[in-house]
């Protein structure tokens, strides 16, 4: 935040004291560094607040503050941290010489390197080709590498493929919502009368209703729930899958995404109306044990009674991501697969594996699973992507 | 400020009023509840079923003595059933009833799309209030509703205010104090987290569960309450389906004085279990030896309620 915005709210602050506004600032700031989305307009509510109670109490003001900032339970515990830091009653007050996060500059080639090591390469890497006189699409792929992309491992992809990969995965979720709201829309079993247009029209026939106005109710899509396997038996596949979820993600407002490896990690407010580099980065250290072994059975378990509590019903569609090689016990991931399937409406497993002709589900993890579920498909290329939607929009 | 004076002004005075209502609030909650009202702006309480966010609303509309609206939402709850809808049949009515009349068509229209033909729902009712006590509004389980319709309330909550296009602007006199509670089930878009105060409840500690359930069930005996109270803490933390909220601890002291127990043991435990788990899987996995466990050191004497 620049000076002149400080003298602003300095000035509406009218009987806070300067150094109290300014500190208040300051620590907003730094929440805001530390990724809880604080406004300038909730600033000056808790700027307001302050004047409302005894600011010799140390727990009001936290409270006061606290409410005014934080938006989850899960800010809780980084905001206390701050606050302890922050607003020490006895040293000097400097935020910054004691506060390990980096400043607001440094912030977006760090997010741009951590995101390299995972998604997708820088812009501009060799992907428009001087001279091609084929037909270019509005991003600058030509419809054949279109056709020859589509069918290719994502495993076996260099950096330019996956950044164009990345804008056909972008262009084709929105496509895949139409398909499914055409088919809600056809015929009049989903429409209700319009009572106000009709008794409207009717008051030039004297009130009788001859025109009926009819008014088309809204479409309800189903709930997405994906689960995505991060660990090293999937890592080649881990950033089209995270690509994947996030072009979900904003096309499918409800939907929620997981990753899980060792433990299970909600990736929903990471990748929530962010632009895709950042929305990696915070996915990438949201997810603790990112990359190494998987215990599917205990994620799902961990999902069962805790994060997915009450996120599953009858509308539900859950999405496991996962090449089956599961560490932990099958009858474990057997019984919570098997609370899954009853507490949601289709499964769906997608294994890149499925990509390869003699693979047979042997893995025991998978085939502990294998009884519940609905579907079970490749997503090892975009091809097979395209036909997972087209499934789902069937569902 | 509200213009009436219900002796609120202090994190104090809410703290001890809320606890004429049988509210217990701990300070966090009561230094909401003056900023809200300061502020005027709406709390968001988030927290997990049972943990009394909707009792709050009730308490304080007893306090404020203010009218208690209620909009509970739910899976496609859009605006007719939230703001307002026209009372067809009564206008349909009136239409017949002109008929043979010679009026103009404009007049009967505009004789039909005014206020008695308005059906105010919760939303309307709280912002067209004429009391001079702001109402409290209660919208219960946001988290139910959809995305479409926390855009819609967040623009209600911005402006106070409703456009009817057969009638013009209606806008709150007063705005009502707005309590909105989520379970969690789905996160709350942040635009409209922005626009509340924010508070988590949790479920309530040992010692303000024991000032709950006494202040609520005043008849049970501390020995009793205070068993109940460890005991709950114990079942909390186990991994259930559904974990009992404050309600079931109230409902378990009442089914306990009923059956004239004044000790907590396996078989009282075992016989009203019902009351305290509510699907059959946690029921079928509190049998006699969980239960027995669960009791282990739990004293018969509460310390510090001698």
């Amino acid at each position: 935040m620049d000076s002149s915005k400080t003298d602003t709210l300095a000035e509406r602050m009218g009987n806070a004291s300067d150094v109290l506004v300014d500190r208040v600032l300051q620590f907003a700031q730094l929440v805001r560094s530390h990724g809880i989305p604080v406004t300038s307009g909730r600033v000056i509510d808790a700027q307001r607040s302050l004047r409302h109670i005894d600011l010799g109490r140390r727990d009001d003001f936290y409270h006061a503050l606290r409410a005014n900032l934080i938006g989850s339970p899960d800010d809780i515990a980084p905001f206390d941290a701050l606050f302890d830091r922050f607003w020490r009653t006895t040293a000097d007050p400097d935020p910054e010489a004691d506060d390990p996060a980096p400043p607001q500059s440094e912030r977006p080639s760090e997010a741009r390197s951590a995101a390299d090591s995972l998604g997708p390469p820088r812009i501009g890497e060799g992907v428009r080709q001087p001279g091609d006189d084929e037909d270019l699409d509005p991003d600058g792929i030509t419809a054949s590498a279109i056709e020859v992309l589509i069918r290719k491992d994502f495993g076996t992809m260099d950096a330019a493929e996956l950044q164009q990969m990345q804008k056909i995965m972008a262009r084709m979720a929105p496509k895949l919502l139409t398909v499914r709201s055409r088919r809600f829309r056809a015929g009049m079993a989903g429409s209700r009368l319009d009572f106000p247009r009709t008794l409207r029209q009717s008051l030039h026939t004297g009130g009788d209703l001859i025109d009926l106005s009819w008014r088309k109710r809204r479409v309800d899509t189903a709930r997405l729930v994906l689960l995505c396997d991060v660990s090293h038996s999937m890592e080649q596949y881990s950033r089209f899958l995270i690509q994947f979820m996030y072009a979900f993600q904003n096309e499918l407002p409800s939907t929620e995404t997981f990753a899980f490896s060792t433990r299970l990690t909600r990736l929903t407010p990471a990748l929530r109306g962010r632009r895709l580099a950042d929305a990696l980065d915070g996915a990438a250290s949201a997810s603790a044990g990112w990359s190494s072994g998987t215990t599917i059975g205990a994620c799902l378990e961990q999902f069962n009674t805790r994060q997915g509590r009450g996120l599953l019903d009858r509308r539900t569609v859950v999405v496991i991501l996962s090449d089956g090689w599961d560490q932990g016990e099958p009858h474990l991931l057997r019984a919570q697969m098997a609370t899954i399937k009853r507490r949601s409406r289709i499964v769906v497993w997608l294994n890149p594996l499925l990509g390869d002709p003699r693979y047979r589900p042997l893995v025991s993890g998978i085939r502990a699973a294998l009884p519940h579920i609905d579907l079970l498909l490749p997503c090892h290329n975009l091809a097979s992507l395209q036909e997972f939607a087209f499934q789902l929009s069937r569902i | 400020m509200s213009e009436v004076d219900a002796g609120l002004d202090t994190i104090e005075q809410i703290q001890q009023k809320l606890a004429g209502e049988q509210y217990i609030a701990d300070r966090s909650l009561a230094t909401i509840i003056l900023l809200a009202r300061a502020l005027q702006k709406p709390v968001l309480l988030e927290g997990e079923p049972g943990v009394g966010k909707t009792e709050v609303a009730r308490a304080l509309s007893s306090v404020l003595g203010a009218r208690l609206i209620r909009l509970q939402c739910y899976e496609g709850l859009d605006a007719t059933h939230a703001l307002y809808e026209w009372n067809y049949p009564r206008q349909l009515l009136h239409i017949r009833a002109m008929e043979g009349r010679s009026t103009e068509v404009d007049e009967v229209e505009r004789s039909i799309f005014s206020e008695t033909y308005l059906i105010k729902r919760p939303l309307l009712d709280a912002i067209a209030s004429p009391s001079v006590v702001p109402p409290v509004l209660l919208i219960d389980e946001i988290d139910r509703a959809d995305e479409p319709f926390e855009a819609f309330l967040l623009e209600v909550l911005s402006d106070f205010q409703v456009s009817i296009p057969e009638l013009g602007t209606i806008s709150a006199h007063h705005r009502p104090l707005v309590i909105l509670t989520s379970n969690r089930t789905r996160e709350i878009h942040d635009a409209l987290k922005r626009r509340c105060l924010y508070m988590w409840l949790s479920y309530p500690s040992f010692e303000r569960e024991m000032e709950i359930l006494r202040s609520r069930v005043p008849d049970i005996g501390i020995v009793l309450a205070a068993q109940l109270c460890r005991f709950m803490v114990r079942l909390r933390a186990m991994d259930l389906n559904k974990r009992p909220g404050v309600a079931e601890t109230i409902d378990w002291a009442a089914a306990l004085l009923h059956l004239e127990k004044d000790e907590l043991d396996v078989t009282a435990v075992f016989e009203t279990a019902g009351v305290i788990l509510k699907t059959r899987e946690d029921l079928a996995r509190f049998d006699r030896a969980g239960i027995d466990a669960l009791l282990r050191d739990i004293p018969s004497t509460p310390a510090g309620y001698g």
